[in-house]
């Protein structure tokens, strides 16, 4: 328990630092957002107007630190500011929009490529030397180093475009998202295959071999001779003993693999025109949407630290040795 | 009728590791059996094969390795012709066998009481997870702990409470008690011993070290090269050894010269080459008391006069290697004084050229303290280049120089090998030409044998005190082992939880010891000291109940 105190009190640490870079670093910048939003319309909106507009961005004369705290405090009511790319929405009504949408691709391509990979890593260490150790491997590298867009594009064409196997784009077929029921959570599911497969196919690698790299490690410890020793069967010695150590360090790479969804996952969103954060993300940046990329920037932080935070914790219930905070 | 069934039979075993020229044997027709209740002993060096024997017994011997002959027979059941279902069904409840490392032997994630269980599950145990700890002398509280929150001796009981919990007929104790200081290694086998007594199971004692069989073993095998060259009972291996290894092998155990007098130095020299006064190293400090959590060493104030070997001697934990890093300058103390030759040592990384360094180290590990990518010629190069020197000297001379000195003759067939062509005893002569060549006055030698065949180590330990009688350099060995201080030592330093308890002119030491701990450490040597007459203290077998 301490240790997830002191894990939690690290990661508020962590938040309140990123916040704060994230109100300093634009500001500190020459041209910043705020001015550029102004500049834009200068020359179109009158003086009553661009007073209006400044007051609306919180362009005042204020010193920095009265800023900063007026920000620390809109960010605690869940206030980020006006859209400019949408005015006048809320910038929290466009990430509401988008975030579900990302979490649902990203969480599901995770796991799936958590779970997928670690199986096949293991299958792989367990009969080390076999052909399936002979052959995923360089497979699922191969897939894994071809630049991304290009397989997606290639995947899109194919299974989209031409065989048309799989929707062309969004999240539902019809125009509002779907009623939760079993025909509205169908459509859902089967407008995430197509992203979620590509997505998959090219990180499945390193938790592949991550995976059987850890498996080998374990399989020469003495334990493991011992486990056999004891006279287990091998599925025991393989699930009980093998897996559930070998385990540990990806779920550690989980912890990063789920806090990059956000930004990891820009060049599917694009791809297939799903309508999740890194989509709004490119439409932010292509139309110089200063305070949706800043929110945007801040969930991205956010979620890295969040993440982590509850990997941090499923590791405590999976690993004792790091309860008794020896770690230092 | 009696059971005559022997708990474990073996008959003409050959065992080879396929390489990439055929198959390397590494046992060869090996022949023994142990009756039911015997306490077998194998005895032999690291590559002679008898962790091998171990491993077919149970059937878990890995590729590349492969039982290319013979018969192998548990209680009566054949474990070399019988399937796998059988043979899974056979381990644990006939044979049972405990490992040397204790740290990796148990599920790092998994509570005391899940692996006991695991066991138990099997079907046929008699015992709760409770009472097998409590026959091991575990504080039943301790079922819910993980194994790192275990002491090394308390994990090896785990694990021998394990292997007894199907009542097996024989236990294999493949070194359990190597990584295990000597008074821990004779409480377990206490425990052992009082055990077998009660449930009348076989054991075979893979090890190395024949001392502690004399203590422990009815019978002994001793190995070489794949095979089984001398059997006998203890007390005929006593007085009588056949095969001209096993006498080698005897005979390479260092022993105390009870027989020679302590050659007594001035205690207080004008001038030593290591005067600590009040040394404390503290790790880590609690934020809320300010109080340090652990104190390493605990105001050790000593000395060390010129061409002076002294033993410190003490448990793991004891401190012992920490004092070393500090006199080398590895660590700096948290308070107190050290004066190395007139100086205070300087930190590695404030170390300038010209900076003094009276002490040198010499490690324990010969296979990680050599970058394995180097040449012997370029470790000891490095090491003379990087010496303060007050003139120039020829470099490829010094090393040459160097390399005779510690034996490894003719040099010049040294310096183009790379560490892993040399074995451990030329790889530790190497860790010592490199620490001579700053000309120290002092070696800090720590545990440097301890890692070596037991073959060699009397040589290692010869070559110290020939470099201290040549070289005129001081030697503060630190080690676990009583017997090798009293072998090399001038004077024994006895360190406990982090102070020096006793101190004294070595044999003075050994036949008074005047702490507790000290009489403790003594009672506990293998084979006992060899004391002379009028001082046996009592040793496993009279410390059995």
């Amino acid at each position: 328990m301490l240790y997830i105190a002191k894990r939690l009190a690290f990661y508020l640490l962590a938040a309140f630092v990123a916040i704060t870079v994230n109100f300093f670093l634009p500001r500190l910048t020459p041209g910043d957002p705020a001015s550029t939003i102004v500049a834009t319309y200068s020359t179109t909106l009158n003086e009553a107007s661009l007073n209006a507009l400044k007051a609306a961005y919180g362009l005042t004369d204020e010193p920095l630190f009265t800023q900063y705290v007026t920000y620390l405090g809109n960010i605690l009511h869940g206030d980020f500011g006006r859209s400019l790319s949408n005015f006048p929405a809320p910038v929290t009504a466009i990430i509401s929009a988008g975030f579900g949408w990302s979490i649902l691709l990203g969480l599901t391509s995770v796991l799936i490529s958590f779970v997928l990979g670690s199986a096949l890593g293991a299958l792989a260490a367990w009969r080390r030397g076999g052909l399936f150790d002979k052959l995923a491997p360089p497979v699922l590298l191969f897939l894994g180093s071809f630049p991304y867009f290009f397989l997606a594009l290639l995947l899109f064409y194919l299974f989209c475009f031409k065989l048309q196997w799989f929707p062309m784009g969004n999240a539902y077929s019809s125009v509002n998202p779907p009623p939760f029921t079993l025909n509205g959570i169908g459509d859902v599911l089967f407008h995430l295959i197509a992203p979620a497969f590509t997505i998959v196919l090219v990180s499945l690698g390193p938790w592949t071999l991550n995976m059987r790299n850890a498996m080998i490690g374990v399989l020469s410890e003495d334990y493991l001779t011992l486990a056999e020793a004891k006279g287990l069967k091998p599925r025991r010695v393989l699930f009980a003993h093998a897996v559930r150590t070998a385990l540990l360090p990806n779920v550690t790479a989980l912890g990063a693999a789920i806090g990059g969804v956000f930004s990891g996952q820009l060049l599917t969103e694009i791809v297939f025109t799903y309508p999740g954060l890194g989509y709004s993300l490119m439409r932010a940046v292509s139309s110089v949407d200063y305070p949706l990329m800043q929110a945007l920037f801040l969930i991205i932080t956010l979620s890295v630290l969040v993440a982590n935070f509850v990997v941090d914790t499923v590791y405590v219930l999976l690993d004792p040795r790091v309860r008794t905070g020896q770690e230092a | 009728m009696p059971d005559i069934t022997p708990a474990l039979e073996i008959v003409d075993l050959c065992v080879g590791y396929a390489g990439e020229t055929g198959m390397v044997p590494a046992v060869n027709r090996v022949s023994f059996s142990i009756a039911p209740g015997e306490f077998m002993g194998l005895a032999g060096e690291s590559g002679c094969g008898k962790s091998t024997i171990a491993q077919s017994i149970l059937r878990l011997l890995r590729a590349p390795g492969i039982i290319t002959g013979g018969d192998i027979h548990i209680a009566g059941h054949d474990m070399l012709t019988s399937d796998d279902a059988k043979v899974r069904e056979l381990r644990w409840r006939t044979a049972s066998i405990v490992l040397q490392n204790s740290l990796t032997s148990l599920n790092p994630v998994k509570a005391i009481k899940w692996q006991l269980q695991e066991v138990l599950d099997r079907g046929g145990g008699s015992k709760t997870p409770t009472e097998l700890l409590e026959m091991v002398d575990i504080d039943a509280k301790r079922l819910n702990a993980f194994p790192h929150e275990l002491s090394g001796g308390q994990r090896q009981r785990v694990v021998i409470a394990m292997a007894l919990a199907l009542s097996p007929q024989l236990v294999i104790l493949d070194e359990p008690t190597t990584a295990l200081d000597v008074i821990v290694q004779q409480e377990i086998f206490v425990t052992v011993k009082a055990l077998q007594k009660q449930m009348g199971f076989a054991v075979l004692l893979i090890t190395h070290d024949l001392p502690l069989l004399f203590d422990v073993a009815d019978r002994i095998a001793v190995m070489k090269d794949g095979k089984i060259v001398e059997t006998a009972t203890v007390d005929a291996f006593r007085r009588h050894q056949d095969h001209p290894y096993s006498r080698t092998l005897l005979s390479a155990t260092p022993r105390v010269d009870f027989a020679t007098p302590d050659v007594i130095r001035p205690k207080d020299v004008a001038h030593p080459v290591l005067e600590t006064a009040h040394l404390v190293k503290a790790y880590g400090t609690n934020p809320l008391t300010g109080r340090s959590m652990l104190v390493a060493i605990n105001d050790v104030s000593f000395r060390l006069a010129p061409r002076e070997i002294v033993a410190l001697v003490g448990a793991s934990g004891s401190g012992k290697s920490t004092f070393g890093r500090m006199v080398t300058g590895l660590t700096g103390p948290t308070s107190g004084d050290i004066v190395v030759d007139g100086h205070t040592p300087v930190p590695v990384s404030r170390r300038r050229k010209s900076t003094p360094r009276a002490a040198q180290m010499v490690f324990q590990d010969v296979y990680g303290s050599l970058n394995p990518l180097h040449t012997i010629g370029h470790h000891l190069r490095r090491a003379v280049i990087s010496a303060p020197q007050r003139e120039k000297v020829d470099v490829e001379a010094r090393v040459a120089a160097l390399l005779t000195e510690v034996g490894l003759t003719p040099p010049a067939s040294y310096l183009d090998r790379r560490p892993h062509e040399l074995s451990g005893g030329q790889r530790q002569r190497v860790g010592l030409a490199r620490a001579l060549a700053a000309s120290p006055k002092l070696l800090v030698a720590d545990e440097p044998v301890s890692m070596l065949d037991v073959s060699i180590r009397r040589e290692i330990l010869n070559l110290i005190a020939r470099l201290r009688d040549e070289q005129g350099v001081a030697v503060l060995y630190i080690t676990h082992d009583v017997v090798s201080a009293g072998y090399i030592a001038d004077r024994i330093a006895v360190m406990h939880r982090g102070q020096i308890v006793e101190e004294g002119p070595t044999k003075a030491v050994l036949m008074h010891p005047q702490h507790e701990y000290t009489r403790r450490l003594i009672a506990a040597v293998p084979g006992g000291l060899g004391l002379p007459d009028g001082h046996t203290h009592n040793h496993l077998t009279e410390a059995t109940p």
